[in-house]
């Protein structure tokens, strides 16, 4: 039996007014992700991949069409509602330098649990065990400027994961690290996807990271290539 | 070379038009320190000027001038002077301010002159004549000229009539004639009145006495040598100079008083350079990736540099200029308070307008360049010292590379220079070493504040710890991330804190300590001035016969008339006071710095001695016990120091001796105020009224004891009035910094407040850590403004008053102040936040995540 989507896009635009002619970053995109799915939306540059996440991530709001969380249309969630969903049922890791610089990795991770109301001694627990299978145990009190970029991007992504969100957004993780580096990463999206269940959805332009996705969405000029 | 200049200034010019807000903040921070500095300046410019150009005007061609204080000198010396070798004319003057009767504030300048002998001195036009003024019309009775632009004010004419206190009696003349703004005219702006000496003399009770002798010397003698043969054959308390002597007595008067307000002054500068530093620190964090493209283009370091200074100096230009006109327009503000507080401190002056200065132009715009320069040197060289690679990889941006170990040690060395310098004499009566103490303060204290506010994030990251919602973690973490900015705007607050704190503590102590004196040492139930007493300048006595009149009056328990006359003492002016020894001891009371009030005065009287004000103990090094030898008009006498007493009514100091010592050496010189004590059954608005009768039509005040006291303070609250304007000025100052740095780092840390958003956090909380940082920066301002605030009034009350006045003041720290201080402090610098709160709350998140 499938599984009902976790996300739905239906025919979404996103169009930017800079200078004389509008962008179309995206064009009538249509995609549905089930829970427990990983899939890679592949393509070059500019093509619209981040732009997609952003708007999965209720970070950005389409020009037109749809998108739903669970069923739930993003058009009727007010800006606290999105809030919430980000806070509590969506993780996201960035290219790079996403942990902020000035908290230690252990309160970076920490971080999505303290601004929904947790006490920072309450919660060490829970960061220790995220990062323990992650080689960081050793780092929890290391500033970021301090870490590797390998480093810094597996705490983004236990960050990510903290508050156990049904829903991983990756938008180009392995980016700026090394290819060892990224590999560490994929290969954690991807235990994460297998034995932990997550739902993942990994930005890239590069076909060798997406190969640890189940399915591959190629996105071109901003319209999902059949 | 030509071209790369130029690409130069355009980037130079496409920094300063891509932050609009920072650009306007600086110009506006700059532009408002120039303008508390120029308009204090300019004020104290004009009244000097005015000073001088009434000094000069009366002068005219005098090349020497005799005069011997207010106590003034017996006529038959002219012939004597006369008769000097090298002396060609003398003109004798009579001098008096008198306030003219119905017109409340108006003052004149009242000139008795010889109508005979002043061809040689000064010249005179009246209205409407184009030659010289035939000055025998004076010499009928009761009759004067006027300058014409008073006249013209006040709607007189020739033929009219106008009355004038004169000491205490109202006395009408009749204008003779409107003199033209020329000459002496021009005296205490315009406001000159001229009769002849004989009526002059009568009108003020002078008769057979002269204030000053005018010389015109032959052509071959020589200044200095008649000075000393004039020397030879007068009395010793004559004093003899030059015109411009008198200048420099003025000058000298003021300069504790002018450099009180240029050191107030130099605050808001100070604020204002440390806004500039705080704004090229910011732009060379902001354009390191610019910095790191132009390197690797091939611009040296110093190109780098030089570009960051060219920003300064555009912005502290631009700001200077805008500063210029503001301290223009603000001048006339504060030249209204300035004057009225000379009036009372020093003598009647009235000055109508601000002159136009290009020496304190320049020196305002030079300032305020050469802070911004200062300023700009630090953030400018360490622009050029960023290699291409530290510039473009923003990984290796440590935010933790200041060291506030360093910084603290170097503070706590100047700390300890401010204590050694607050340990120092005065240089002359400059307490040079209390000002180097109160800049070697402030910059310790500026340098302690990276590690204040290191020690202050780890409180509150502590105390955030215990705090549901992260925010407590997240200012901590802004807080000590970006100490090295926040620093200098904490530094700028707390400055301008610290000089408000420190003031306010030391006017509260000093009014403290006056009110104590007050209500210690005014005594007597009822106080009997001349209408004309509380016009500085103007020497009024009482009727010779009311004393008498007074004691005889059925209620009356004693009398203690006083005397208070301006001599002159081993080169400076003070106050020689006589009073009934006896009266003041068995009824009244003197603060004395040791031993029994009654004890010491009762002993003075009885040794023929005098007791000294502090102030004359300080600044010439006398003690008790001492024998001290004063020029009278009898010749020099010596008298013994019975004791030394507390005293805040002059700033020259004061010599008190008994009534009956004081006449034998100075002469009946009158009374100028009755202290009169009553009976216990006595009622005193009857007294009053008795005593008001018994002045027979005297333009007399009667003053309850309350209302004397209420009177001092009030004076006092006028004094310091212009203290108020810049401290508000300097606080306005420091809240732009603090605004400039939050919007800065609000624009800076997009990104981050982008990954905030898109990990959970919700406007409001963003909103709420901005402007709790805004707040807690304020309040760590607060915190070391209050303490470097004690120490600057520590030294300002010890070291600086100390030895600019001689005054002893209490130390008493107003806990109002802690609050009000507060109050202002959170107020700010939420205000300040607020606006970068809001702009961090709505960031969109898509953009400011966005990798480039």
């Amino acid at each position: 039996m499938r599984t009902p989507p976790i996300i739905h896009l239906e025919q979404v635009t996103k169009s930017y007014d800079k200078g004389p002619q509008p962008i179309l970053a995206l064009q009538g995109v249509s995609l549905e992700i089930r829970r427990g799915e990983f899939v890679a939306v592949m393509g070059p540059s500019g093509c619209g991949k981040s732009t997609m996440l952003h708007l999965m991530a209720g970070i950005d709001r389409p020009t037109s069409g749809e998108i739903g969380f669970e069923g739930k249309p993003f058009s009727a969630m007010d800006e606290t509602q999105l809030t919430r969903l980000r806070r509590e049922r969506v993780g996201i890791v960035y290219q790079l330098y996403n942990l902020l610089p000035h908290l230690t990795l252990g309160e970076n991770v920490a971080l999505p649990l303290l601004l929904a109301g947790s006490l920072l001694r309450d919660v060490q627990q829970r960061v220790a065990e995220a990062i323990q299978g992650l080689d960081l145990t050793e780092r929890i009190n290391h500033w970021p400027h301090q870490l590797s970029g390998g480093e810094m991007q597996r705490a983004a992504v236990a960050r990510a994961v903290i508050t156990r969100p049904s829903l991983l957004l990756a938008d180009e993780p392995t980016g700026n690290l090394d290819s060892k580096a990224g590999e560490a990463v994929l290969t954690l999206l991807q235990t994460l996807n297998r034995q932990e269940g997550y739902t993942v959805v990994l930005a890239t332009h590069s076909q060798q990271a997406a190969s640890y996705a189940q399915r591959i969405v190629h996105l071109r000029d901003g319209r999902i290539l059949e | 070379m030509i071209s790369r200049v130029r690409a130069l200034l355009l980037l130079l010019g496409r920094g300063v038009e891509h932050s609009p807000v920072r650009t306007t903040l600086t110009i506006f921070g700059i532009g408002i320190g120039v303008a508390a500095f120029a308009a204090i300046q300019l004020a104290n410019r004009s009244v000097l000027a005015s000073f001088h150009r009434t000094i000069d005007a009366v002068a005219g061609r005098s090349a020497l001038t005799v005069t011997a204080g207010e106590v003034g000198f017996d006529e038959t010396l002219l012939l004597t002077v006369r008769a000097a070798k090298g002396v060609q004319s003398a003109a004798p003057l009579v001098l008096n301010v008198a306030p003219v009767d119905g017109r409340p504030g108006e003052v004149l300048l009242v000139l008795g002159v010889d109508l005979l002998a002043e061809e040689a001195f000064r010249e005179y036009l009246l209205a409407g004549q184009d030659e010289a003024v035939d000055l025998k019309i004076l010499l009928q009775p009761e009759t004067l000229f006027l300058s014409r632009p008073f006249a013209t004010t006040h709607g007189l004419a020739v033929g009219d009539h106008i009355t004038l206190l004169t000491g205490s009696r109202r006395r009408s003349f009749t204008i003779r004639g409107l003199l033209e703004p020329r000459g002496p005219a021009r005296a205490l702006e315009g406001h000159l009145a001229l009769m002849d000496i004989a009526t002059a003399q009568e009108s003020f009770d002078r008769i057979g006495r002269l204030d000053r002798i005018d010389l015109v010397l032959e052509e071959t003698a020589g200044i200095d040598t008649t000075a000393t043969e004039l020397a030879q054959v007068l009395p010793h308390h004559l004093t003899i100079e030059r015109p411009e002597g008198r200048n420099q007595q003025v000058e000298k008067m003021l300069a504790a008083f002018r450099l009180n307000l240029n050191a107030l002054s130099a605050i808001s500068l100070v604020v204002a350079a440390f806004v500039i530093y705080n704004t090229l620190s910011l732009s060379v964090i902001q354009r390191r990736r610019q910095i790191g493209i132009l390197r690797s283009l091939g611009v040296t370091g110093g190109e780098v540099a030089a570009l960051f200074i060219g920003e300064a100096l555009v912005l502290g230009g631009i700001g200077s200029l805008m500063g210029l006109g503001l301290g223009y327009l603000l001048a006339g503000q504060v030249l209204n308070t300035v004057s009225r507080t000379i009036s009372h401190l020093y003598g009647f002056i009235r000055v109508t307008a601000v002159e136009f200065d290009p020496f304190t132009v320049l020196t305002a715009f030079g300032l305020g360049l050469s802070s911004s320069l200062l300023a700009a040197l630090h953030p400018s060289l360490h622009a050029g010292r960023l290699t291409v690679r530290e510039a473009l990889d923003p990984g290796l941006a440590s935010p933790h590379s200041r060291r506030p170990a360093l910084l603290s040690l170097l503070g706590l060395l100047l700390l300890s220079g401010a204590y050694w310098a607050s340990r120092q004499g005065a240089v002359g009566s400059t307490p040079l070493f209390g000002y180097v103490a109160l800049v070697l303060l402030v910059l310790g204290g500026a340098l302690l504040t990276p590690s204040a506010l290191l020690g202050f994030s780890w409180a509150i990251r502590n105390l955030g710890q215990r705090v549901p919602g992260g925010t407590g973690l997240l200012l901590a973490s802004h807080l000590s991330g970006y100490r090295g900015r926040h620093a200098v705007a904490v530094a700028a607050m707390m400055t301008a804190l610290g000089m408000l704190i420190g003031l306010a503590i030391m006017i509260g102590s000093f009014r403290g300590t006056v009110e104590v004196w007050v209500q210690e040492t005014i005594r007597a139930d009822l106080v009997v001035t001349p209408a004309s007493r509380f016009t500085k300048g103007v020497r009024a006595i009482l009727p010779s016969e009311l004393s008498d009149r007074v004691r005889a009056i059925a209620g009356i328990a004693a009398v203690d008339p006083f005397t208070g006359l301006k001599i002159a003492f081993r080169g400076r002016e003070l106050l020689l006071a006589a009073g009934d020894f006896e009266v003041v001891a068995a009824r009244g009371r003197l603060l004395f710095l040791r031993g029994d009030s009654s004890a010491i005065l009762r002993g003075a009287k009885a040794q023929e001695g005098i007791i000294i004000s502090e102030t004359v103990a300080l600044t010439h090094g006398i003690h008790s016990g001492d024998q001290v030898l004063i020029h009278t008009p009898n010749g020099a006498a010596s008298f013994p120091v019975a004791g030394i007493f507390y005293d805040y009514t002059t700033d020259g100091g004061k010599i008190a001796m008994d009534r009956s010592l004081f006449r034998r050496h100075w002469g009946e010189q009158g009374i100028n105020v009755l202290a009169v004590y009553l009976t216990s059954d006595a009622d005193p608005d009857v007294m009053t009224e008795r005593i008001k009768r018994a002045g027979e039509g005297a333009a007399i005040l009667v003053m309850r004891n309350q209302d004397l006291k209420r009177r001092v303070l009030e004076i006092f609250d006028q004094t310091f009035a212009v203290t108020h304007a810049l401290r508000i000025i300097a606080v306005i100052v420091a809240a732009l910094g603090i605004l400039n740095v939050l919007w800065a780092s609000v624009l800076e840390r997009q990104r981050e407040i982008g990954i905030l958003r898109s990990v959970g956090a919700s406007r409001g909380q963003v909103f709420r850590v901005v402007l709790q940082e805004a707040g807690l920066l304020g309040l760590l301002a607060e915190i070391l403004g209050v303490i470097i605030g004690l120490f600057l009034a520590l030294v300002l009350i010890h070291v600086i008053n100390k030895q600019s006045f001689g005054w002893s003041i209490l130390f008493a720290f107003p806990p109002t102040i802690l609050v009000t201080s507060a109050g202002l402090v959170l107020l700010t610098s939420l205000l300040a936040g607020f606006l970068p709160a809001l702009y961090a709350s709505r960031v969109n998140i898509a953009d400011a995540v966005k990798y480039e």
